[in-house]
């Protein structure tokens, strides 16, 4: 297991772990039935319409307390896909929950702080949910750390229709039509810098921390770029934040690991719902 | 807003304060005195050349009464009649109302609704009777039309304006949104996804809700589908998908009532359009 040092001094383990083969059991994007996948140059000139850097100003949307913090852990994957989750069930119904990297963690981890896949993410978001960050902070990344309680809180937050994304058509046009992404990127060389457009600089090779994305947009030059949130708090990068672009940071990961779209959620069963309508 | 409503209609010599959309219009019973029925009648519905008040299925008939009544319907099984303590708020579609959904407060303390019972249709009599009747005059007797459907009931007197204007939609609780989303494109993303939009109607005491038309939230919510009457008169049920296509956007109060739907506007700002009456 790899370590990282952020600029706030805080050793992190780079929890995503290559899967020994490639998860094959989730369905793509490019298969769900109706979907229409976007040439890479439909998506551009859409963007270039907008001329937006953040084309649905998630930024805004989700302010600096949507980064989570993984802290010392190996949990990232976890808390991508806490975020994740949380993030697609507040675009549905504007009710703010962040959910606990730890607790997603802690079904995904063997017992051990040495990692987790992405596959294994997308199983427990749509299988088990996630619990909440109040009952599971940082630091309980482990089953028996984590309350009956929390655990039974899981069943309220779950994902609906996650689709794997192969390509980078597949998942910009998911990120397009306004979904959260999870995906792999590797931590190496100037990843914790940014140029002067917000892109990372680092990050080539098959793998090593997961991370989520919520927005798409297009610099000046052409590129398109990937909004990503981090797990390193809200002081790394900016606000937490770093943009990516395919071909530097996920052309090589989405090799190794299965990149995949939060499409919706389910409703907390326990939360103020529309009611049944009488006729 | 909510207001005090009170109803031009016949007022009883002991009280009955006033009868909601009474059809035909009596005058006080103190001033006329008509032979009136005994109160064990079966009537047969006698064709009537004035107005009668017509009640659908989505509708209200208010008796809002100072002394406590009996009231009684013939034949049985068209309407039922329920007790309700006043005074109250109510918001419903009355009548007597404007076809969408009013606030009305109703003073009692004796009040008294009138509603569809099933899918049956016919002509109602129905008998008003103080308790402590002194004389059959004091009974107030008046006929209704029972036709449960969904459309609201037609105005008796249509308005000259050939081009009635949208109205502002009042008591919305909830605005729901159904796609289907694997069809999702950029219009339907651009709106549904406009967050600050959406969490901006909270302020207007407005939440939100999206699902896909997959989604087992929806089981047994009624979202895909509302009740009518086929021109056969049996009662059925039709999808708004077959109507307005996918997505679709209900506006719903917060009894789930459904005000209103539409297909998704291409523009949030379309949205306040339809809220504010600028718009269908």
């Amino acid at each position: 297991m790899s370590k990282h040092t952020t600029p706030d001094g805080v050793e992190r383990g780079l929890g995503c772990l290559v899967p020994k083969s490639f998860p094959t059991s989730f369905v793509p994007f490019a298969d769900a039935p109706g979907v229409t996948i976007l040439t890479m140059d439909q998506i551009r000139a859409k963007l270039a319409d907008f001329k937006a850097v953040n084309y649905y100003n998630r930024r805004t949307v989700f302010s600096k307390k949507w980064i989570s913090n993984q802290h010392s852990t190996s949990a990232c994957n976890g808390h991508s896909c806490a975020r994740a989750l949380s993030k697609s069930l507040y675009i549905r119904s504007g009710v703010e929950t962040l959910l606990s990297g730890a607790d997603a963690y802690s079904q995904m981890n063997g017992g051990q702080d040495n990692g987790s896949t992405l596959a294994d993410g997308m199983t427990i978001i749509q299988r088990n949910g996630v619990s909440t960050e109040a009952l599971v902070p940082w630091d309980h990344i482990y089953s028996s750390q984590i309350s009956a309680e929390a655990k039974a809180v899981r069943s309220r937050y779950k994902g609906f229709e996650l689709y794997a994304a192969d390509d980078e058509a597949q998942f910009a046009t998911g990120i397009f039509y306004g979904f959260v992404g999870v995906v792999a990127v590797h931590v190496a060389g100037g990843y914790d810098r940014q140029d002067g457009d917000g892109v990372c600089q680092g990050g080539n090779g098959p793998g090593n921390h997961s991370v989520g994305i919520d927005d798409i947009g297009i610099l000046s030059d052409g590129r398109i770029v990937y909004d990503q949130f981090n797990s390193w708090g809200p002081e790394w990068g900016q606000d937490g934040r770093t943009r990516l672009v395919w071909s530097q940071h996920l052309a090589t990961t989405v090799k190794y690991h299965r990149f995949f779209l939060l499409r919706s959620g389910l409703d907390d069963p326990e939360g103020n719902n529309p009611p049944a309508s009488a006729s | 807003m909510r207001g005090t409503y009170r109803a031009a209609s016949l007022a009883l010599v002991l009280g009955l304060s006033s009868l909601v959309a009474a059809a035909p219009q009596q005058p006080p019973v103190s001033d006329i005195s008509i032979p009136q029925p005994p109160i064990e009648r079966i009537p047969k519905p006698e064709p009537r050349t004035d107005a009668v008040v017509r009640l659908a299925s989505d509708q209200l008939y208010v008796i809002d009464a100072k002394i406590e009544c009996v009231v009684r319907a013939h034949p049985p099984g068209l309407v039922k009649i329920s007790k309700k303590k006043g005074p109250r708020d109510i918001s419903a579609r009355f009548v007597d109302g404007s076809g969408g959904i009013e606030d009305r407060t109703y003073a009692g303390p004796f009040i008294y609704f009138v509603q569809t019972a099933g899918s049956k249709s016919g002509r109602v009599a129905l008998d008003i009777i103080p308790l402590g009747l002194k004389s059959e005059a004091q009974i107030v007797s008046t006929e209704i039309d029972v036709v449960p459907d969904l459309s609201p009931a037609p105005d008796p007197k249509p308005k000259p304006d050939p081009e009635p204007k949208p109205k502002p939609i009042t008591g919305v609780a909830w605005i729901v949104v159904i796609e289907e989303t694997d069809q999702r494109n950029e219009q339907t993303a651009r709106v549904l996804n406009d967050t600050l939009y959406w969490k901006g109607l909270e302020s207007r005491g407005i939440k939100y809700r999206f699902y896909d038309k997959d989604s087992p939230d929806l089981k047994g919510k009624n979202f895909d589908s509302y009740q009518t009457i086929d021109p056969q008169g049996q009662s059925i049920r039709r999808k708004y998908a077959d109507e307005l296509g996918l997505p679709y956007l209900l506006f719903l109060d917060a009894t789930a009532y459904k005000i209103k739907a539409v297909p998704l506007p291409k523009k949030t700002s379309d949205i306040d359009k339809i809220l504010n009456g600028e718009a269908p």
